[in-house]
């Protein structure tokens, strides 16, 4: 690379959000974008992904994971994007007109200077360590996607009899594909009275192969000495503590944990993006930048999504607005705030800085049935729609036109 | 007498609540309720008599970089026939190069489909 050379754009991550994060830059008039994956390929998590449920919303066909993230690396195949795979970034700091990023390729440390960087580093699960699981320190005990790379990429089997703790989506799909490949999965437990993955997950995934779902049900220790032999789990009582009475013993010799996922926000602390608590991700503007100015995120990095279509979605606005940004075209304003009224557990993005078109994501705080979700500002609805149902497992997105900056809050109630 | 099957619409993350009341003594269901859109109610018409999946796995390749190549069929096929599926499916070895949407098996366990790859791998020397 030549150490002179100032990108327009720089994307760290080549996942769903990366991918489409280069290529709307390029198509928004960035000539020099510069994308950057620390693994071998193209496309994240989605090669990993085998199921099928992409595509739906952007495509308007139903496709595989491996499916989609085809289409964008042929996309980005005939681009102009100088895509970097094996690179890390390792560091980032903010030089006032320029970012520069610290990577690490083939073994030696370069300097990357960009105008505007789009954060698309992605998420990564929670361990055993992160939910606390008592007991003794056995092998077999797995992220759920730790164990979707094992088989669907490698080709290694991880046991026979299996227990799914956490009912997220990646532990959902994993109890259909260990079941398919003769494993036999003998529950799903979950600590909420609710699932935590989509309700067409828990139909095609678990009832189709009548796999039981524990809810309310919490791991009260795992037990084994070299290799795992069982979890004793158990319901909550009414003060949310395991009630130890009615435990039950499940023989297993593997646990797939799908408890959860954590925005990957290393790098955006080192240069000192703000982050907000709810999401874990950072703060955003309607074109999502970052409190650093020239930084965007984008992503399950911003906040995890249920629907990688979405993610796609959000990371062209973040593309086309970093684009814009290098081109020096930049407009500042006074920054109005979003907030998540009642029912609502966060809203993206948290702040908006400038009037016209701008897209809110956000999730309900538990289910709720037959309800009102509307945006207000100034006392004036906005936005209304009536729901029969709502999860918090799905993101809602709404696309508006602000046309006055005054506070917005979005609210969910009862009808 | 009637009766009511409750499922979720599994064909898009909205996930709709759909209820089909069935006659005690027939399959068919009289009445669905509750699908967002058309094409729900037709799967829950569907879905009452004879359950209808797409199969995703994957399948073994040789002269490859990789151990596996992801596969789907090329249509839905009936939830009671995929195990009989994923033992052929199972049975069966490709050798590289594959091509995304390569068909590589047809009729699988004698069930009217075709295996299509669902990414593509190059042949490794």
């Amino acid at each position: 690379m030549d150490k002179n050379m100032i990108w327009d754009t720089a994307v760290i991550g080549a996942g769903p959000a990366g991918l489409s994060a280069a290529l709307a830059a390029e198509h928004s008039g960035a000539q020099k974008v510069l994308l950057l994956e620390r693994d071998s390929y193209l496309g994240g998590i989605l090669p990993q992904c085998i199921h099928n449920g992409f595509g739906l919303h952007r495509f308007n066909e139903e496709l595989t994971g491996s499916e989609y993230a085809h289409r964008d690396a042929e996309l980005l195949a005939n681009s102009s994007v100088t895509r970097l795979l094996r690179t890390f970034v390792t560091d980032i700091v903010n030089e006032g007109t320029e970012v520069i990023l610290q990577v690490v390729r083939k073994g030696s440390i370069e300097l990357v200077r960009a105008h505007s960087v789009v954060l698309a580093m992605g998420c990564r699960e929670r361990t055993a360590g992160a939910i606390s699981l008592a007991g003794t320190r056995p092998s077999g005990i797995f992220t759920a996607g730790t164990v979707q790379r094992f088989m669907n990429m490698q080709n290694i089997s991880v046991g026979n009899r299996v227990l799914i703790v956490g009912s997220g989506d990646i532990g959902l799909i994993m109890a259909r594909r260990l079941t398919l490949e003769g494993a036999q999965v003998l529950g799903v437990t979950e600590i909420m009275p609710f699932p935590g993955g989509l309700n067409r997950n828990i139909h095609q995934c678990l009832e189709d192969f009548n796999i039981p779902l524990y809810l309310s049900t919490g791991v009260a220790h795992v037990y084994g000495n070299h290799r795992l032999e069982g979890a004793v789990i158990a319901p909550l009582d009414d003060k949310g503590n395991l009630d130890i009475k009615h435990a039950r013993d499940i023989h297993c010799d593997t646990i797939l944990l799908s408890v959860g996922l954590i925005p990957e926000n290393e790098l955006s602390r080192r240069i000192g993006v703000e982050l907000d608590p709810r999401t874990q991700g950072p703060l955003v503007n309607e074109a999502y930048m970052t409190s650093v100015p020239g930084v965007f995120a984008c992503g399950n990095v911003l906040h995890v999504h249920d629907v990688a279509d979405f993610v796609s979605e959000e990371a062209q606005a973040a593309g086309e607005a970093a684009a814009r940004w290098a081109a020096k075209s930049r407009e500042t304003g006074s920054s109005v705030h979003v907030k998540a009224g009642d029912g609502i557990r966060y809203v993206l993005p948290q702040r908006i800085d400038h009037q016209g078109p701008c897209t809110l994501s956000f999730r309900v705080s538990s289910p709720i049935e037959s309800c009102r979700t509307t945006v207000g500002q100034e006392g004036k609805t906005l936005w209304k729609q009536n729901y029969i149902k709502l999860m918090p497992s799905e993101m809602i997105r709404i696309p508006l036109h602000i046309k006055k900056m005054s506070p917005l809050e979005v609210r969910c109630e009862p009808r | 007498m009637s009766r009511d099957k409750r499922m979720t619409c599994i064909l898009c993350p909205r996930g709709c609540t759909i209820t089909a009341t069935m006659d005690d003594d027939a399959h068919d269901a009289i009445t669905i309720d509750g699908a967002g859109c058309a094409k729900g109610n037709l799967w829950a018409e569907k879905e009452v008599s004879c359950p209808m999946r797409t199969l995703c796995t994957s399948i073994r390749v040789t002269g490859s970089s990789v151990p596996l190549v992801s596969v789907k069929t090329d249509c839905e096929v009936p939830l009671e026939s995929i195990p009989e599926i994923m033992k052929e499916i199972r049975s069966c070895c490709i050798d590289a190069p594959v091509s995304l949407g390569q068909v590589l098996m047809h009729n699988p366990a004698g069930i009217p489909c075709k295996i299509v790859a669902t990414r593509s791998t190059e042949l490794v020397l």
